[in-house]
């Protein structure tokens, strides 16, 4: 840049900027932590604070990179007080490292998500020291400053404060200079330069004005002043600083930073003392814990193997003092079986048989092969990892109670720091640059839904962009410097840290969107750079159902059901799952995973874990499922390579299959330390995205090499590496995971009906929509019951547990009123409350006595719930409708009442199935008591709305039922698939039937009879639109009729010739070919035809491209 | 999202999501919807419809009321008249669905039932579309109250345009068309849908009355027309001034006025090669000899004029201006009562008329006011804007604390901003301007811009990304200047007096 | 847009005193509003009615460089209404308008020479509604400048003219003419023609310019220009606090 000169340049001065804003002061800072770092050691300077505003959340990578370079880094926090005064204060050493993370804390926590709140008095009520003590505090004073401010600032502060003079040529910088050398005088502040750096180059200046722009809600064109007028908020050399600055005000910068010690590797992470018993030693206690679990895993006595395997892990344990973890792990997990909460354990420490006999998991390592010796690795110093899914409808109480277990100040969830990916840093740039919302969401969508981000200028043609264009090269090259620059903090899935002392001394904690939810600062990557602990809490569904349909068996035989009372290894389980009947079952429901089944053939346990394993992409990319199959059946050899080798994938057939198995293979195969392999598997999930494999292919091929193994072998377990990419998946996980596969099986099996009921009301999960999970159980022989006021509760549930069910009729289901679309879980409990008192004679008694609204009302009409009192739907609707002109809406009483404790139970999370009729009819003893304490019966004793009594009284207005039509088949079946998402009449298709025969289309029952390479057509509702990254651009369509599912592929060509009927169509007809392997067939699509027309107003919705 | 008949012919629905419309149709264009066009277009329509009725209503969004009862002589019976109308609408270029039947709300419930027309594509005049054939053609006409219910039964209930909620009422009752709607007993469905429903249907039947406003023509006849593609020729404008020139013969219809002269404008394109400037409008000034309102007249002088005319560049949009408007004499139809009364001058509207004056002798664009924008670059910081005289707003703008706040923080600027920077030489690298300068505040680097660079902005190329230090200087001769050096040398950019 | 005069019009200062319709400055004064203040006490002591004449022109003979808009600006900021100004010699930055306490909207600019400008001031003037009209006109005629002298009779604000210095030596109806020069002490402003006769002595005032401080800074200073290749040396060391 031009700058007149007329002296020589100063000698260079040593510098250390103590104002600098990483790209984690979110839509401010236009540089990565590690960016501002490698910079600043480039340009020589002392040291380097980042000042984050209100925000330690990129001190980690800062410090690590800092670390790496042996520079030094200082940590501070940029603040503008509420009354505008801005601030930059700097921890001098842990405890002020401490009480800035407070403070930060402090000032998040009163403020919403994203913001925060910090006023004078927060600095005042400290100390006689001052405030914040081992804090340093830099002034920035405003363009007006007010001396008093100063004053102040030097009070609280005694010879901790200075003013901080930032010169970024502005438009009189001299007389800028003076006035602040004036003002310091004034306060008796000494001056310091500084920078208020937001981007370590000055090329970073479009990428700050687009941030600038995104943080204002508007664009680079309108931003006008709010834009920086220069770029010289950037880490300046320091030839530049000298003839900004007099010297002494640079000097003085060393002088701060000399003053600040603090390194974050001083943090020291406790484990919480109180799940160790008082008197105990965690050693002591966890001994005792597991010895009482093996005496119930094992009655017959420990078995040799379990129990050596026992001792080498406490010993390991011992030895890395890791036994809070494993009891805080177990407190968890033990919390959740005193709720009868479900829960199972997965992650590489999961699977021990310490957690095993603490009941963390149900996978016996005594009965699987799994190997153990990694779980923990000595030489890394990391924490074990433990993650803990619970059902998902009941995790929430699992994490109230480590909330209310270990308080607010010592628990907290893991941050998960979002950034930008190429979808969301197009749209954002796009929005800046002032394209309209129309060209961002075409392109942004289209580049995620269909297209490679090498096809982009084929794209932009097609939606009009040019290429070419200046504006448009801007936003692509914007885009590109945005990705992957943290967006906001959002909170982690489930990853909690539970510390000893206060956690916000640690790290600062902020509130999450989430109400009552608090999350810390960092990420899991800080938290594993810094070696804090933490467990994950997640959510899973499959769980929900399992309990669900465990509780309901329960019910019926009068005896709990438990996980451990399932029978194990039961032959007829594999066979149905050999047989790839598997919808609705854990991990293997998915197309890909039914058509891999009857080629697998799983015959015992073991088999599931590599199943859920398997049919993943890393296996498929790596070109290891068709060896894995030939082998496993036999066609072909397995060869041997050394003995270290073999023995490390002797249980996959030779083929590597586990991530555990790769880290594996670099020890043995390659000579890499448990550590090095680590770092290997972080890679590996890394590389593409960031690269960085190279080193490790040389040393892993020269590794092998020297151990005299074959070049080829070499660079083929290298490829398959690569080919894991993101998706290795841990055998530890697929071990968890094939449990739960097999217990829902095992209930798919032999309890169809409750696991049905299980499934629909957990829903919303797993792969099927309730219709197709429906006509499955249909075609297993379950009796579907639709809903019915008369009869449903608000869940599904086996008739037999319903008070008026028929003697004998097993296997029998009837649906619940949460089927019905739009209708309420607290109106449903008034129903099933009410009708404990007596059957409903009419449709106004059932609204009058369970307090229900027209709305409400016309949801159960429309749904045909009311059919028993009122006849067909349409004459039900018609009877609804005049509901709310019988009487005023009901206000109070039954209504509010009802009300309050739904919403306590709520609350309280503990909507069971089987404990609605109980809490609901403590509702409806409550329903009694009005307001004003008058009792208003009728003459069963029934509370009456108190407003529409004096109506009521009224006979209504005679009239007689208008002429409405009984509904046909098909107008009910419309209307069923509107309200219910599924019919329990005949498929659509049967009615289509005749139609679709007269056009030579065949069901899906006489297509899995027809022989291969058969040309044949189908037609089919579909279900699911699938467009794997790993299949070219094939698209896989699942569509059903009457009789099952129908598997169609369509290629390329044929997707791009006929977009409209592969995107558009609901009911599809395919003309094609049949490809049948292992009893799997897929119909290989040639032409396509939309029949959706004759569908006439179904209500049918695919579950496209999930 | 709404589509257009090739956009429906594609698998393209109202409603549905743009990304699925692209994965049918990647060639569609989309626009973005602008009340505001539409609102002008339905009203340039309705001054269209002065030409058959100076009853119009405006039905919104998007329909259009004709009150033909009173002129079915004039234009030779009904079936002569729709024919007509609906060629006449055609040929203003829009997508259309007509009815005709005794009550206004019956005619906008027919024509939800019936068919789109599309305008034929550019040409003199769409063929004449049969309307009303023997066996019912597109145009549901319905002219016998006594056979209205009938002529409505048919209809589907998505003719209605009811509410979401008694629309899902209805069909519950298994309701289906609206027939099956007057079929259900009047006293039960009230109770159940409430009174509106009722009273809709008792006007579409014409059991009460159905009074609708009337169209308020404006006083002054000015519409615009944006082409759907560049014109470079100027007699292929004629077609679609046409449609302008028929509002207008609408408009004067109305009131029973005639046109001496009227100035159609042919705006030229804005963002052309970014080597040519952007033209102001040209002007055609149409004068007749006398007053008329006979479109074929209109027609003919534009014609004429367009045949001679050169375009000086591709034109995107057209305005016509009626420029003199009086009473045609012989008028049957009656003059609104409008003329507002004289007003005593206040300072805005003799403000208003000196402007008026001086902008009608120099031209629209060269009489302005100012807005600061808040751009760093100081060339974009300026913006000419229209004369805005309410002055009270202004003042207490000027009074606002936040305005002078956001002041506050910007460097000293100039009353003037030479619109070329002036090189200026240089004396021992100190520039020179009368006299070496003396630099007395400053660098203020300027760094920005970057946004536009390489781009054009009016024809004209973009300011793009400035890189500038900039000094408020002095010379000897005691002006006030205010300078700038950039990588080529120092420049003379504005002065403070 | 050019701000030199054009080649003035033969027109002798006879032909023009022989015409009925020319106004004498020694005609009797008619009584008018009072002038609006100029912002420069010194100045408005020498003006009858103690401001910047309103209802009557002002002539200012004054190269465009001078800066008469900058000597204007303060009282012009005084008034409410929108100015207009005609053919100014550069364009606006609304920037520098509003930090002189006129902001964008208040102005209206028309751009025009020659006739049409003169025609656009005569037409303002005529019509009213603007607070002050203030027109750069280098090649009007005397016949224009009569016509706009009695426009601005009718004018209730003031009505300023600016004109090249060579006119100085033709005559003009205006009953104010100055002549305003660009000084380094400042601006030097020459009455040379004002109602009531005699003529002070030259007046030298420094513009009521926002960046009029920097000077005095400058001065204060006791140092040379700016010497922008090292801003910023430390003030004063000894007032500095240090932290022990």
């Amino acid at each position: 840049m031009p700058l007149p000169e007329t002296t020589l340049p100063p000698a260079l001065p040593d510098y250390a900027e103590l104002h600098c804003l990483s790209n984690f002061s979110f839509l401010r800072g236009a540089s990565h932590p590690e960016e501002l770092v490698q910079r600043a050691v480039e340009l020589g300077y002392g040291a380097l604070a980042v000042t984050d505003e209100c925000s330690f959340a990129g001190s980690v990578r800062a410090h690590v990179a800092a670390k790496a370079v042996g520079f030094k880094l200082i940590h501070g926090t940029e603040i503008v007080l509420a009354d505008g005064l801005k601030l930059v204060l700097l921890a001098q050493n842990r405890e002020g490292y401490g009480n800035l993370s407070a403070l930060i804390t402090l000032a998040r926590r009163r403020a919403e998500k994203g913001a925060y709140r910090l006023t004078r008095g927060d600095l005042e009520g400290f100390g006689p020291s001052g405030a914040l003590p081992d804090c340093l505090a830099l002034w920035v004073p405003s363009f007006n400053p007010d001396p008093a401010d100063g004053r102040w600032l030097a009070q609280r502060f005694p010879n901790r404060a200075w003013l901080a003079v930032e010169l970024h040529a502005g438009p009189d910088d001299r007389g800028r200079l003076e006035q602040l050398q004036q003002l310091a005088a004034d306060c008796g502040l000494p001056l310091l330069a500084a920078g208020d750096v937001h981007m370590h180059s000055r090329a970073r200046r479009p990428l700050q004005d687009v941030l600038t722009a995104l943080r204002l809600n508007t664009t680079v064109f309108a931003a006008g002043h709010a834009l920086h007028p220069n770029g010289e908020r950037h880490l300046r050399p320091r030839l530049r600083l000298a003839r900004l600055y007099p010297p002494e005000l640079l000097a003085e910068t060393l002088a701060v930073a000399a003053r600040c010690t603090f390194s974050l590797d001083e943090l020291r992470y406790e484990y919480p003392e109180e799940v160790v018993p008082h008197g105990l030693t965690p050693a002591a206690y966890l001994r005792q814990e597991v010895e009482a679990g093996l005496a119930v895993r094992y009655p017959d006595g420990v078995p040799e193997k379990a129990r050596a395997q026992v001792e080498y892990e406490l010993g390991l344990i011992a030895r890395l003092q890791y036994e809070a973890y494993f009891l805080t792990v177990y407190d968890i997990v033990r919390f959740a079986r005193s709720r009868e909460i479900l829960c199972q354990g997965r992650g590489s420490a999961a699977n021990s048989a310490v957690c095993y006999a603490l009941g963390i998991t149900e996978v016996d390592p005594a009965k699987s092969e799994l190997l153990f010796e990694r779980f923990i690795s000595a030489e890394r110093g990391e924490p074990p990892d433990i993650d803990v899914d619970f059902e998902h409808q009941r995790r929430e109480e699992v994490i109230q109670y480590l909330y209310e277990k270990y308080g607010r100040e010592r628990a907290a969830l893991t941050g998960a720091l979002i950034t930008y990916r190429t979808r969301g840093a197009l749209r954002d740039a796009g929005r800046a640059l002032g394209f309209g919302r129309e060209q961002i969401d075409a392109l942004a969508n289209t580049l995620a839904w269909w297209d490679k981000q090498d096809e982009l200028p084929d794209r932009l043609r097609a939606v009009g962009l040019d290429p070419e264009s200046p504006r448009v090269a801007k936003w692509l090259a914007v885009s590109r410097a945005l990705r992957g620059f943290p967006r906001h903090l959002s909170q982690h899935v489930g990853g909690f840290v539970i510390s000893r002392g206060p956690l916000s001394r640690l790290v600062p904690i902020e509130n999450a969107a989430m109400a009552e939810r608090s999350v810390i600062q960092w990420d899991k990557d800080d938290i594993d750079a810094l070696g804090l602990m933490k467990v994950d809490v997640l959510a899973l569904g499959m769980l929900s159902a399992i309990r669900r349909a465990l509780d309901m068996l329960g019910a019926r035989d009068g005896k709990p059901v438990r996980l451990q009372d399932i029978p194990r290894e039961s032959k007829a389980v594999y066979d149905m799952l050999c047989r790839g009947d598997s919808l609705g079952i854990f991990q293997v429901e998915s197309r890909a995973q039914m058509a891999m089944l009857p080629r697998l053939k799983p015959r015992q346990f073991y088999d599931l874990v590599v199943q859920v394993a398997i049919v993943r992409p890393g296996p498929i990319q790596g070109d290891m499922v068709h060896p894995y199959l030939k082998r496993r059946h036999g066609e072909e050899k397995i060869e041997k390579i050394s003995p270290a080798v073999d023995k490390v994938l002797e249980r996959t057939y030779g083929v590597p299959i586990f991530q555990e198995q790769v880290m594996q293979l670099a020890v043995v195969a390659a000579g890499f330390t448990p550590g090095e392999a680590d770092q290997l598997r972080r890679a590996m999930a890394a590389w593409k995205r960031k690269g960085g494999l190279e080193p490790f292919e040389q040393k892993l091929i020269r590794g092998m090499q020297e151990r005299g193994l074959p070049e080829s072998f070499a660079r083929r377990i290298f490829e398959q590496i690569k080919g894991f990419g993101d998706y290795g998946f841990p055998e530890s996980h697929a071990a968890s995971f094939a449990i739960l596969v097999y217990f829902s099986a095992w209930l798919k099996r032999f309890e169809p009906a409750a696991f049905l009921c299980g499934l629909l009301n957990a829903h919303p999960m797993g792969f099927y929509a309730p219709a197709q999970l429906v006509q499955d159980a249909q075609r297993h022989g379950v009796t579907v019951l639709p809903p019915d006021v008369t009869h449903s509760a608000w869940e599904s549930l086996l008739v037999e547990l319903l008070p008026d069910h028929p003697p004998s009729r097993p296997r029998t289901v009837r649906l619940g009123l949460r089927e019905i679309a739009g209708f309420n879980q607290a109106a449903a409990e008034r129903i099933v409350a009410a009708r404990q008192d007596g059957p409903f004679a009419s449709v106004a008694d059932l609204a009058a006595r369970a307090g229900l609204q027209r709305p409400e009302l016309e949801r159960l009409a429309a749904a045909n719930a009311l059919q028993a009192l009122a006849g067909h739907r349409r004459a039900a609707a018609w009877e609804s409708a005049a509901v709310e002109n019988t009487g005023q809406p009901r206000r109070h009483g039954s209504r509010s009442g009802h009300g309050q404790e739904a919403e306590q139970r709520k609350e309280k999370g503990s909507a069971k199935a089987l404990g609605n009729r109980s809490s609901a009819s403590d509702a409806a003893n409550a329903t009694g008591r009005s307001k004003n304490g008058m009792e208003e019966k009728d003459e069963r004793g029934h509370a009456l709305p108190i407003q529409g009594d004096l109506f009521a009284a009224l006979p209504p207005p005679a009239e007689a039922p208008p002429p409405l039509p009984t509904p046909t088949e098909g107008e009910d079946l419309v209307a069923d698939y509107a309200t219910l998402g599924l019919t329990l009449g005949r498929h659509p298709l049967a009615l289509l039937r005749d139609r679709l025969t007269a056009g030579r289309f065949i069901t899906a029952a006489e297509l899995r009879a027809a022989p291969d390479k058969k040309l044949a057509r189908a037609a089919g509702i579909v279900t699911h639109r699938q467009r794997p990254g790993t299949a070219s651009g094939i698209v896989f369509v699942t569509m059903e009729d009457e009789t099952g599912p129908i598997n169609v592929i369509l290629r390329p060509e044929l997707v791009e010739k006929q977009r409209r009927e592969t995107l558009a169509a609901r009911l599809l007809g395919v003309y094609g070919q049949l490809e049948s392997h292992h009893g799997v067939t897929h119909l290989v699509a040639k032409r396509l035809v939309d029949l959706t027309p004759l569908l006439g107003r179904l209500a049918t919705r695919s579950r496209d491209f999930h | 999202m709404a589509a257009n008949g090739a956009a429906r012919q594609l698998g393209v629905a109202p409603g549905m999501g743009l990304a699925s419309a692209w994965g049918l149709a990647p060639e569609l264009k989309v626009t973005e919807r602008d009340g505001a066009a539409e609102t002008r277009a339905l009203a340039g329509l309705a001054c269209w419809g002065g030409n058959f009725t100076p009853q119009v209503s405006l039905d919104p969004p998007a329909g259009l009321l004709l009150e033909i009862g009173g002129c079915l002589r004039l234009f030779g019976g009904l079936p002569a008249l729709l024919q007509q109308a609906v060629d006449g609408a055609l040929a203003q270029g829009y997508s259309l669905a007509a009815a005709c039947a005794p009550t206004p709300l019956a005619a906008r419930w027919l024509a939800n039932g019936a068919p789109w027309l599309e305008p034929a594509a550019d040409g003199p005049r769409p063929a004449a579309t049969p309307l009303l054939a023997e066996n019912g053609g597109p145009l549901p006409v319905c002219a016998d109250p006594a056979r209205l219910g009938a002529a409505l039964a048919p209809l589907s209930l998505d003719c209605l345009e009811l509410p979401r909620q008694q629309r899902q009422r209805l069909e519950n009752f298994g309701v289906a068309c609206l027939g099956d709607l007057l079929a259900l007993p009047r006293a039960g469905l009230n109770r159940r849908l409430g009174l509106q429903l009722a009273a809709d249907l008792a006007r579409a039947l014409g059991e009460v009355p159905d009074p609708r406003p009337r169209f308020p023509f404006p006083d002054t006849f000015r519409q615009g027309l944006e082409l759907p593609a560049r014109v470079d020729d100027a007699p292929a404008l004629n077609f679609a001034a046409r449609r302008l020139l028929q509002q207008l013969q609408g408009w004067l219809a109305s009131r029973g006025a005639g046109v001496g002269r009227c100035t159609l404008e042919l705006q030229h394109e804005k963002y052309a090669g970014s080597t040519r400037r952007g033209l102001p409008p040209t002007r055609l000034v149409l004068g007749f000899a006398g007053l008329t309102r006979d479109g074929e007249r209109l027609q003919r002088v534009l014609s004429e004029r367009l045949g001679r005319l050169a375009l000086a560049a591709p034109v995107d949009a057209l305005t016509l201006i009626a420029d003199q408007v009086e009473e045609l004499p012989g008028s049957d139809r009656q003059l609104p009562g409008q003329a507002p009364p004289e007003e005593e001058g206040t300072d805005p509207a003799r403000t208003a008329v000196a402007l008026e004056r001086i902008k009608a002798r120099l031209g629209e664009d060269k009489v302005y006011s100012l807005a600061a924008v808040p751009d760093h670059r100081p060339e974009q910081a300026t913006r000419r804007c229209a004369p805005n005289l309410d002055l009270h707003g202004i003042m207490a703008r000027t009074q606002d604390p936040g305005h002078s706040q956001a002041m506050a923080g910007q460097g000293p600027r100039p009353l003037w901003l030479l619109a070329h920077p002036q090189a200026l030489g240089e004396t021992q690298g100190r520039p020179r301007h009368g006299g070496p300068l003396q630099l007395l505040a400053g660098p203020e680097r300027i760094e920005s811009g970057w946004w536009d660079e390489g781009e054009s902005a009016d024809g004209l190329p973009a300011p793009g990304d400035l890189r500038r230090d900039y000094f408020v200087a002095r010379n000897p001769a005691g002006e006030w200047l205010w300078v700038f050096r950039d990588e080529s040398g120092w420049f003379l950019h504005g002065r403070f007096a | 847009m050019s701000a030199l005069p054009s080649s003035p019009a033969p027109v002798t200062l006879a032909d023009l005193l022989a015409r009925p319709d020319v106004w004498r400055g020694d005609a009797l004064a008619r009584v008018k509003a009072p002038g609006l203040a100029t912002g420069y006490p010194e100045l408005d002591r020498e003006l009858p009615g103690g401001g910047w004449p309103r209802q009557a022109l002002s002539e200012f003979l004054a190269p465009p460089e001078a800066g008469v808009a900058g000597l204007l600006a303060p009282a012009l900021a005084a008034l409410a209404g929108p100015l207009l100004l005609v053919a100014p010699p550069w364009p606006l930055h609304a920037a520098g308008w509003a930090a002189a306490g006129l902001p964008g909207q208040r102005l209206l600019v028309v751009e025009a020479r020659g006739q049409d400008a003169a025609w656009a001031c005569e037409t303002a003037l005529e019509e009213g509604g603007f607070a002050a009209v203030l027109a750069w006109l280098p090649d009007i005629d005397a016949r224009g400048l009569r016509r706009l002298q009695l426009a601005a009779e009718s004018f209730s604000g003031p009505a300023c003219l600016v004109r090249p210095p060579a006119r100085l030596r033709e005559s003009s109806p205006a009953p104010l003419r100055l002549t305003v020069e660009c000084r380094p002490q400042g601006l030097l402003v020459q009455i040379v023609k004002r109602r009531g006769g005699g003529l002070p002595p030259p007046l030298t005032l420094v513009p009521r310019l926002a960046v009029a401080r920097l000077q005095e800074r400058d001065r204060a200073l006791a140092r040379p220009a700016l010497s922008p290749a090292a801003p910023g040396r430390p003030g004063a060391p000894a007032r500095r606090p240090v932290h022990a």
